[in-house]
């Protein structure tokens, strides 16, 4: 039985937690789900600041792009400096059309962009591809 | 989706990742690794010997490419190859002045029109 991949989800709408949640179950994946609801908390849940002082490095990242106090520009701006996380797979979540938002991410660091709703299968491919090159 | 190809082409892969994707025997993933641009020299050094054509093509042509491996992919028994190089504005010019002279006879005209077009640009 293969590993379950800690994957950290940076999502402040409670809907799309669920339907990412919905999706992991779809995608028949073993994942270790953390949820964190803003940019601010996500900053510290990598950098392990209070209260998340033990939180592990996550296999990958879930990083909504619209979010309250940073948006996921600002995050990725943030972390992709830290030692721990310039290796980290970072997958954008958006529901924006904008290309320049994707491109920007992208110039940020992003490995990857989902567009939301995310859907089961395509991400249970990413999960798997992830972890079988990342890990 | 073949995220193992969108991972190839991403310029925000690790070089880790693109190692092990170098060697996973798909051979578009290999193509992809050998035109990204932010592709080490070592893994191109490692593509330079690959079995198939396209992947040495992109190989040599890649900017990120080492001057070694150019030298030798300028020498390559395919021709497809020695003209992809041939069409490259990016060549050094003894590379291009040497394909100019190459035993294909496409090769050696498109190397000497590229030579051509670079000596227009530099001399606006």
């Amino acid at each position: 039985m293969s590993r379950f991949i800690e994957v950290l989800l940076v999502e402040d709408s409670p809907a799309d937690v669920r339907i990412a949640e919905e999706a992991i179950v779809d995608a028949g994946v073993n994942v270790n789900l953390h949820v964190v609801n803003d940019g601010e908390a996500a900053v510290r849940y990598l950098t392990q600041q209070a209260p998340y002082d033990n939180a592990a490095t996550p296999d990958i990242v879930l990083l909504d792009l619209n979010m309250p106090k940073m948006n996921g520009h600002d995050v990725l701006d943030e972390i992709r400096n830290q030692n721990n996380m310039k290796e980290v797979p970072i997958v954008l979540l958006t529901a924006s059309e904008s290309c320049d938002d994707v491109e920007k991410a992208h110039n940020l660091g992003i490995n990857y962009y989902l567009r939301k709703p995310v859907q089961g299968p395509g991400l249970g491919q990413l999960l798997n591809a992830v972890q079988s090159l990342w890990h | 989706m073949d995220f193992y190809y969108i991972f190839a082409g991403s310029p925000n892969t690790p070089q880790r990742v693109l190692s092990r994707l170098a060697v996973c025997g798909q051979l578009k993933v290999r193509g992809r690794i050998a035109e990204n641009k932010e592709t080490p020299a070592d893994i191109l050094q490692l593509l330079a010997g690959d079995e198939n054509w396209e992947v040495r093509a992109s190989v040599a042509t890649n900017p990120r490419a080492p001057q070694e491996v150019v030298e030798i992919l300028s020498r390559d028994e395919n021709a497809d190859v020695r003209y992809s190089m041939a069409e490259c504005d990016h060549m050094p010019f003894h590379v291009l002045d040497r394909l100019a002279q190459d035993e294909n006879p496409y090769v050696a005209e498109r190397a000497r029109n590229t030579l051509e077009e670079v000596f227009v640009r530099l001399a606006i």
